[in-house]
């Protein structure tokens, strides 16, 4: 990863349209570890301010840009000018910068979905008991959108309001200014970069980001992506800026996002496999966890579908339980105990889902983790069998944990395609295509890959130079790999050479199955490659790459990258080679 | 790409509004019948042309001959041509002006608009006097309803004569060749990006590559009019991708233009084939990393003539005509040229194939007494070209830019760090030995960079070179075969493979074969063989990542083992 710039986070205010003013909070370096953040771009939160007869503000930051976006919004406007701010995603994260702003304008009306005034009532309510921080606390009138409605600010900005909730954000709300032809577009088509660039100038730029961005956060929840997009489907053609409130606004783009987004839910709707992945945060760290394990089980091809306990009614989840092959559950511990929701979701699969279901359980805590337990036990008891051991994460999750999660993730899938026997039906011989493709060779290696306190370790034999100036390789990784989510773009890595003679204990070791997480490195010497990478001291040679591009090739990507270093430990010998006799094994 | 049966070509019409009072006229011609190298991808094309309403009418452009019939009924549906008062002409290439006779027979009030040069060339394609404006870059045509025209000229993009016109009233700007593709469709515009960027991407490498100056200059030019949509002369208009679509085209000159050695191409537009045999010789010139500037001897000044000669390091001519109307100003550039070649430069000449060509011996003989090193042996062109005429046109244009570089490349291998370059050789992989054909076009090559990328479908990747021959037989949707080759028995089959072939001759003397199912053939002597086709490319600086499905294979000695290549350094094969 190219190592971010030393930029303090700083807010980009220009003009997007007709009366409209973008305010982009850009934060260069990672804010959290969360898989959505995984490739390391920062993001950007955009806030937008609709100056028509009213004037109403579109999102706001979080509270690490409060103070310079308070200051950056009062250079254009005097706060008690404001007549609207409508909400689309309210965390205590948001609270604290419309905290500070309803102080500054205090008839300020805050239009959100009824989720969302949920949410703020509880953590108005909760601000005004807090002890140790005594303020003012406004109680503000809420405008709740009860379904698709139009706001009028005059001067044309006749907005159109459409909720748009899905499991991750039951108050999701998304508008479109006729105006201006802007579809705010809350969190679908958004990606997580920070930059120079407002637009998504430049062709495929932002591509990666993009369908990361999906894989991570939409993928698991597409039957109510699918109604989203069916709502915001008469704005698709005619709106020439779609704006998401993270990264690059588009207009050249456009509708081909629109289109991709479709596709990409029609693939995932097609998996003949699925999960139902059960949660409720208290903190975000369990919505964490559990965004990483869907993470893993969408790479490994088997469906999500995401349901926020908080939110679902036991209709809900009775129906998913059914339609699914396999569930996961994740909790919280308060006070020693699971969440009501959780206790509820609980009592529906212990008495509906069948024995032959595939379970798992995570979840995070501060002091004891009672409720994973809880959970444990009672399936347990209950005769179901685990697609992984219990994933218990005391406060933040780190980098490692996030691939532990994610690996768990990776496990579960592979598990219930052997129980669902999905997997293809085993022939006794290679046919005699397959039998030539196996007269294909490649070199034995092994890759070593590392971002954070995150490390993985592949045996590959699936490469090849490929370009002289600047010298440089390709790799076929699997897209159901773990270690797949290292090579992005950008990514360093290290290429271990194995030596003819001296390969098969190296091989051996990196071959056998490890649980999520587990340190591959245990009883193997190695030492440190400049880009800070394990080397293995019992290789011929090393080479450390950086990743240039990928090509999708079926169940494969093609790793392009470009070797920036490497040596030779023992010139006399040679690099083993991987002969087989059929192509449909490694 | 499914290989096309042979059957007759089909053809047909279509007229649609494409904004207020303008309506295009669109000749879609499905399948390829030519083998010039720009149709290479095998996706037909279209020949745009284009009706503005106004108080007054004009007609942009005309179609192909092939379409007379079909395209002049098509515009009598939708005006009386009679009352056409304006006949707009970007430039003369015949694909898009050989109706334009038929045109003045049925509107004989009309007044042609063009550039000067254009006008001169048209008068020699009508043989009759007609009523005529020739216009400038700023001049303006009012044709009411707020249609004010002006045009822009674009010269080399890729006639000569080109001039683009943009109506004000719309927001159109009318383009003909530039920004166009060979690709036949019914969608009118630019909806799937996916789909057509391959076409579009071919099409600008092999007739604006070699003019990216011009294509800079042009795109300058074009900057200040406010544009929403591109009509093209060929494919669909850009209207959708339209930023993205122009900044690709600024992004590829500014990369030719890069480029330190340069070689011109002399040639003599709508004379024999010597248009079409310069574009393939200008496309193997770029794929080895050369500029080419394709110069046409009848529209170059003779100063301008002089200024190139002075920077490029090669150059290539095709035989002018000694006789007939462009005869004088070829014949005076001709002598510019001689007069100032330098010792250093390559050259090479070609047949045009016209019926006045200038004899090529004694051509020939010309440069070399004047002590230049030719780049590639003549080319004679003694019948009507093939495919194989454009492969050996563009492999002979790859052996001279080859030729050029020869001392950059061997610098660049010295200069990367010798462990580095030392860890790479040890990068081991199997010997192989592609062969691939194309309609008459056949082709091999030793491969050693190849690994499985898939399993689903059964999948692999080669990296081949840019500047191989056999890359343009790579593209997607095309047919190859992978001989492996078996350990203990490669030696012959290396050693044959590897010698140096002269372009376009047959590398398959004296080689047992058999015939793939796909038409490649397959060699009697490999191991195993795997019946592959292209699905997907990415680029690299120096190869394009092949990969491919395989669809069918076999061992044919299941005891053997794959030969393996072994080396100490990375920076060669």
């Amino acid at each position: 990863m190219v190592s971010a710039p030393p930029t303090p986070r700083d807010i980009q205010v220009l003009s997007v349209g007709a009366d409209t003013l973008m305010f982009r909070s850009r934060s260069w370096t990672r804010l959290k570890f969360e898989v959505e953040y995984a490739l390391q771009r920062g993001t950007t939160s955009n806030s937008f301010l609709i100056k028509g007869d009213r004037v109403a503000l579109r999102s706001l930051p979080g509270e690490s840009f409060t103070e310079l976006f308070l200051e950056q919004l009062q250079q254009v406007i005097f706060p008690a000018e404001l007549d609207y701010v409508i909400l689309g995603h309210i965390n205590p994260n948001r609270f604290a910068t419309l905290l500070k702003l309803l102080q500054l304008a205090p008839h300020l009306i805050v239009v959100c979905s009824n989720p969302g005034a949920v949410t703020l009532r509880a953590l108005l309510e909760s601000a005004a008991k807090d002890k140790d921080n005594p303020q003012t606390i406004p109680e503000p009138e809420i405008y709740v959108v009860k379904g698709q409605e139009t706001l009028d600010l005059g001067k044309g900005h006749k907005l159109q309001l459409i909720p748009t909730p899905t499991p991750r954000w039951p108050d999701g709300i998304c508008a479109y200014d006729p105006k201006t032809a802007i579809l705010y577009s809350d969190k679908f088509f958004g990606a997580h970069v920070a930059g120079e660039q407002v637009y998504d100038d430049g062709g495929k730029l932002f591509e990666v980001d993009r369908k990361y961005y999906y894989d991570c956060l939409m993928a698991t929840q597409i039957s109510q992506v699918e109604i989203a997009l069916e709502r915001l489907a008469p704005w698709s053609t005619s709106a020439q800026i779609y704006a998401p409130v993270n990264g690059p606004l588009l207009r050249r783009g456009a509708l081909e996002i629109f289109q991709n987004y479709q596709a990409w839910n029609r693939q995932q709707a097609t998996q003949p496999l699925s999960v139902a992945l059960l949660y409720a945060s208290a903190y975000g760290n369990t919505a964490i966890l559990s965004q990483a394990i869907a993470h893993g089980i969408t790479k490994a091809g088997v469906a999500v579908e995401t349901i926020n306990c908080e939110h679902a009614t036991p209709e809900d989840i009775r129906e998913a339980i059914g339609r699914t092959q396999g569930f996961i559950i994740g909790s919280p511990t308060l006070g020693g105990h699971a969440p009501t929701p959780i206790q509820t979701a609980l009592g529906i699969i212990l008495a509906t889902a069948e024995k032959s279901k595939l379970a798992g359980v995570f979840g995070s805590y501060g002091w004891s983790g009672e409720a994973i337990d809880l959970l444990e036990e009672k399936l347990k008891n209950a005769g179901y069998t685990f697609g992984f051991a219990p994933i218990r994460v005391k406060f933040t999750p780190s980098d490692a944990i996030l691939q532990q999660c994610e690996e768990a993730g990776i496990d579960f899938a592979q598990a219930l395609k052997k129980a669902k026997k999905v997997k293809q039906i085993a022939r006794p011989l290679a046919t005699p295509v397959e039998q030539a493709v196996g007269r294909l060779v490649g070199s034995l290696s092994v890759v070593t890959a590392q971002r954070g306190d995150a490390t993985g370790a592949m045996v590959a034999s699936w490469i090849s130079q490929a370009s002289f100036n600047p010298p440089g390789l390709t790799v076929a990784v699997a897209k159901d790999r773990a270690l797949e989510s290292l090579l992005y773009p950008g990514d360093a890595f290290v290429l271990n050479l194995l030596e003819e003679g001296k390969h098969i204990p190296l091989m051996k070791h990196f071959l056998k199955p490890f649980g999520p997480g587990e340190d591959r490195f245990v009883g193997i010497e190695t030492k440190s490659a400049q880009n800070g990478l394990p080397i293995l001291k019992e290789a011929l040679v090393y080479l450390e790459c950086r990743v240039q591009s990928r090509m999708d090739c079926g169940d494969h990507w093609l790793v392009y990258c470009a070797a920036e270093a490497g040596d030779v430990f023992t010139p006399s010998a040679k690099t083993a080679v991987h002969y087989r006799t059929s192509g449909t094994h490694y | 790409m499914v290989q096309a049966p042979i059957k007759t070509n089909r053809l047909t019409v279509q007229a649609e509004i494409i904004a207020k009072n303008t309506t295009a006229l669109r000749s879609l011609d499905w399948d390829r019948d030519r083998f010039d190298i720009e149709f290479g991808l095998q996706n037909g094309t279209t020949y745009n042309s284009f009706l503005i309403q106004g108080d007054q009418t004009a007609l942009i452009d005309t179609s192909h001959a092939k379409f007379h019939q079909l395209y002049l009924e098509l515009v009598r549906g939708q005006i009386d041509p009679a009352t056409i008062e304006y006949l707009i002409i970007s430039h003369t290439e015949p694909d898009h002006s050989a109706l334009v006779p038929d045109i003045l027979a049925l509107a004989p009030h009309v007044t042609v608009v063009a550039s000067k040069m254009a006008l001169q060339f048209l008068k020699d394609m009508v043989h009759k006097p007609f009523a005529q404006r020739a216009v400038k870059g700023g001049d303006q045509l009012d044709l009411g309803q707020g249609h004010i025209l002006e045009f822009i000229p674009a010269p080399n993009l890729h006639w000569p004569d080109t001039m683009f016109t943009h109506d004000q009233a719309t927001g159109i700007l009318f383009t003909c060749d530039a920004f166009g593709m060979h690709y036949c469709d019914e969608r009118l515009f630019d909806e799937d990006l996916h789909a057509i960027e391959n076409d579009y991407r071919f099409y600008y490498e092999c007739l604006m590559a070699p003019n990216a100056r011009s294509v800079v200059n042009a795109l300058n030019r074009m900057e200040p009019f406010e544009t929403n949509t591109i009509a093209t002369g060929h494919g669909p208009l850009i209207r959708i991708h339209l930023e993205e679509m122009v900044d690709r085209y600024r992004r590829w000159s500014q990369e030719q233009s890069q480029a330190t050695t340069t070689v011109a191409i002399f040639y003599t537009s709508d004379y024999g084939y010597s248009d079409r045999l310069s574009q393939a010789i200008a496309q193997g010139i770029i794929k080895a990393n050369v500029a080419a500037e394709l110069v046409d001897l009848r529209a170059t000044d003779l100063s301008e003539v002089q200024e190139i000669m002075s920077r490029v390091s090669g150059v290539v001519i095709g035989t002018p005509p000694t006789t007939g109307p462009s005869a004088q100003e070829a014949q005076a550039a001709l002598g510019v040229i001689l007069a100032n070649v330098k010792e250093k430069q390559a050259f090479g000449i070609y047949e045009a194939f016209g019926d006045e060509d200038e004899p090529i011996i004694p051509l020939v003989g010309r440069f070399t007494s004047l002590s230049l090193t030719a780049g590639f042996p003549a080319i004679r062109v003694q019948s009507q070209p093939t495919a194989s005429t454009y492969k050996l046109c563009e492999e002979s244009g790859t052996d001279l830019a080859q030729w050029l570089t020869r001392d950059k490349t061997i610098q660049q291998m010295k200069a990367t760090d010798v462990n580095l370059d030392k860890a790479m050789g040890r990068l081991a992989g199997g010997l192989y030995i592609i062969t691939a054909q194309k309609g008459d076009v056949q082709s091999a090559m030793l491969a050693s960079w190849v690994s499985q990328a898939s399993f689903t479908p059964l999948g692999l990747s080669i990296a081949v070179a840019k500047d191989r021959a056999i890359e343009a037989l790579m593209q997607v949707g095309d047919t190859f075969v992978l001989n492996i080759l078996e350990e203990g028995k490669y030696a012959p089959l290396m050693r044959h493979f590897l010698q140096r072939f002269g372009p376009g001759e047959d590398r398959f003397v004296g080689v047992e074969t058999l015939q793939a199912e796909n038409g490649s053939p397959i060699l009697k002597e490999a191991l195993a063989f795997l019946e592959c086709r292209v699905a997907s490319r990415m680029e690299t600086p120096d190869h394009w990542l092949v990969y491919s499905v395989v669809e069918e294979g076999k061992v044919s000695n299941p005891e053997g083992l794959t030969a393996v290549h072994h080396r100490k350094v990375g920076n060669h094969y």
